[in-house]
């Protein structure tokens, strides 16, 4: 089951880039895409 | 502490995502240090609660380059290099506002309604290249700070009143959707806008 689900839903090792991600809720969408197994980049106003 | 926490590559960059110029040198910059990019958000973007006639042009053109405009420039820089690559699954942030409209947030409305309505037309355009658009469309998901500063108890028990599941949403909610509409689980899925709203869109009163 976890081979169906990875297959499925699985990311790993893509590049996900969140504009914003520094504020509440894509800060949370970028947790949750590096815990899916992406490479994350936060472009955000806020450094 | 995404880095420490998962072992998975991270970088920040400060860039105002309305801007073409300063999103292409972010877009060569994240090429450069993780590859090229599968996934884009596009979820910049600000509110203001001002009252209609009192909104200044200052502040319509603020809200609507935050919201539409970056949007716009990163499906264009971001999806541009996707289409190359004829791989790609972007997610746009609509909201419960996009239509019908929310009182107390004219521009912020107006730009939502803009955002899916790109969505759509992205979905379309790139759909037989590779290259997915999608939307979110969150309810009410306030910060702490929101909830303080903003929402008056009449306010809360009007949008309370009106979302069936008679709560917020917690942040950790949208994950669910976002890794979904980000995977292959949803290789049949663009121009589409997924409600996460605790069923606030599927009702009237």
């Amino acid at each position: 089951m976890v081979d169906f689900l990875e297959g499925m839903f699985g990311l790993k090792g893509q590049v996900a880039v969140v504009t914003g991600g520094g504020g509440y809720l894509c800060g949370e969408m970028c947790m949750g895409l590096a815990k899916a197994g992406c490479n994350i980049a936060v472009l955000d106003l806020r450094q | 502490m995404i880095k420490s926490d998962f072992e998975r590559s991270a970088v920040g960059i400060g860039v105002d995502a309305s801007s073409k110029e300063e999103m292409s040198a972010a877009l060569m910059q994240v090429e450069e240090n993780l590859g090229g990019v599968d996934i884009l958000v596009n979820g910049a973007g600000i509110n203001a609660p001002t009252p209609f006639l009192e909104i200044t042009m200052e502040e319509l053109k603020a809200v609507m380059d935050s919201q539409i405009t970056s949007t716009f420039v990163g499906c264009q820089v971001f999806g541009g290099a996707m289409l190359n690559r004829k791989k790609g699954s972007i997610i746009n942030i609509s909201s419960a506002s996009a239509g019908p409209p929310l009182s107390k947030a004219f521009v912020y409305s107006m730009a939502k309604a803009g955002i899916k309505n790109l969505t759509q037309n992205l979905g379309r355009e790139w759909a037989k290249h590779g290259v997915r658009v999608n939307a979110l469309r969150p309810g009410f998901f306030p910060t702490e700070w929101n909830k303080i500063n903003f929402i008056t108890p009449d306010r809360e028990k009007a949008i309370l009143g009106h979302t069936p599941m008679e709560r917020y949403g917690e942040v950790s909610e949208l994950v669910g959707g976002v890794i979904y509409l980000a995977s292959d689980a949803a290789s049949f899925v663009t121009g589409s806008e997924l409600v996460i709203d605790g069923g606030f869109s599927a009702m009237t009163i």
